[in-house]
């Protein structure tokens, strides 16, 4: 059984909450709905894109958030693959 | 690309969506019009997503810009405009940023210029180096790709010439305007590649390939706008920054618009068509350096 290696905790958090941040800037969908906020600024908590409500201009708005804004390149693929606040933040943790 | 047939062969939500942004990236107002025309038969979804699509072609403009697409490489697409034969018709060099877009689905970047006063090329970096690299495949640089356009395109038809670029391919469109006689180029909120987060890339990359370029390039009369968002601060610190590095060059701030790159908040203003027009065809720049929507 294959397992990946965990990012570091301190790490990961912080991505996540620069993911969350880049969801809450977004200029396409507004998250209005108190119970999302509330995940979204949860660290132990996480929230899919699709919840969310971001459709692919959405999506790609937080593409170009996250490499002109955070200064982390994040292809459409990854963002896609990844597809939930935690996870996207996972896997820039991992990816380096 | 058949939209409708490649949706209905996605089997999950993310190849749907990988699709989605495909298109948005490619098609122009007409290929959107009729995919909306045959939106009945999508999934819910995508039906949404082309309503949607539609819906920003048609607040912009009406009727529909009938560019014609025709692919020259992967990441170069050629829209021609409507004007007829021998009438005045200006070239448009379109530089994306780094999502491979004009800040807009590319189809509603196209609606806010007229297809019979233009044709539009449409130039996407894939390794997302803000064009320093030139465009891998086509061009080794940005005067070799002023070479390759003048044989790729009947550059005999133009009246004029106009360079602009969106975020990252600001500071390319810049660059890339006196090589080819523009009469304006302009940046959207754009910034100097020094200051972009670019990815890694196999060979190094020259940061300051651009400032080289125009050093070396015969004083042109392109007029060079930095533009930004009036009420977007970092757009508005890199624009200014940006004009400081390019000589001749001119800030031109937009009234009221709050986002990154200028072209979003133009369309919310319901002044894309408007600003591209005047800015960008018309040369016409407000000489207080400010334009309102």
């Amino acid at each position: 059984m294959d397992h990946q290696p965990s990012p570091p905790p301190h790490h990961a958090a912080r991505l996540r909450d620069l993911v969350a941040t880049g969801v809450r800037a977004n200029p396409v969908v507004t998250v209005n709905d108190p119970a999302l906020l509330a995940r979204l600024a949860d660290p132990a908590a996480d929230c899919s894109f699709e919840e969310l409500g971001f459709d692919s201009l959405a999506r790609m708005e937080l593409c170009i958030w996250m490499q002109v804004e955070a200064g982390f390149e994040v292809t459409e693929g990854e963002l896609l693959d990844h597809p939930s606040v935690g996870a996207l933040a996972t896997h820039l943790a991992l990816r380096g | 690309m058949d939209v409708v047939a490649e949706l209905a062969r996605c089997a999950t939500t993310a190849d749907r969506y990988r699709l989605q942004i495909e298109a948005e990236n490619e098609l122009s107002p007409a290929e959107i019009d009729a995919l909306h025309a045959r939106a009945a038969g999508l999934p819910d979804a995508s039906r949404d997503w082309v309503d949607k699509l539609a819906a920003m072609c048609r607040r912009i403009r009406d009727p529909i810009q009938p560019f014609r697409r025709r692919a020259l490489a992967p990441e170069v697409s050629f829209f021609e405009g409507s004007a007829p034969p021998g009438a005045p018709r200006a070239l448009v060099v379109a530089f994306a940023g780094v999502a491979k877009r004009m800040m807009l689905p590319l189809g509603p970047f196209l609606q806010g210029l007229p297809a019979d006063r233009c044709d539009v090329l449409v130039l996407r970096d894939p390794d997302r180096l803000a064009f320093l690299a030139g465009l891998p495949g086509y061009a080794a640089d940005l005067p070799a790709l002023a070479a390759r356009i003048a044989t790729d395109l009947p550059m005999a038809r133009y009246s004029g010439a106009a360079c602009i670029g969106a975020s990252s391919g600001g500071a390319a469109a810049l660059a890339f305007g006196p090589l080819i006689g523009a009469g304006v180029a302009v940046s959207l909120g754009g910034l100097h590649p020094r200051g972009m987060p670019l990815r890694h890339a196999a060979t190094p990359i020259d940061r300051y390939v651009f400032d080289a370029l125009r050093a070396g390039t015969p004083k042109a009369a392109t007029r060079l706008v930095c533009a930004h968002g009036e009420d977007f601060l970092r757009d508005c610190v890199r624009s200014r920054l940006l004009a400081m590095t390019v000589p001749g060059s001119e800030v031109l701030v937009v009234r009221g618009v709050a986002l990154h790159g200028v072209v979003a908040g133009l369309f919310q203003r319901n002044a894309l068509a408007r600003f591209l027009e005047e800015v960008l065809l018309d040369g016409t720049l407000p000489a207080d350096g400010a334009w309102q929507p």
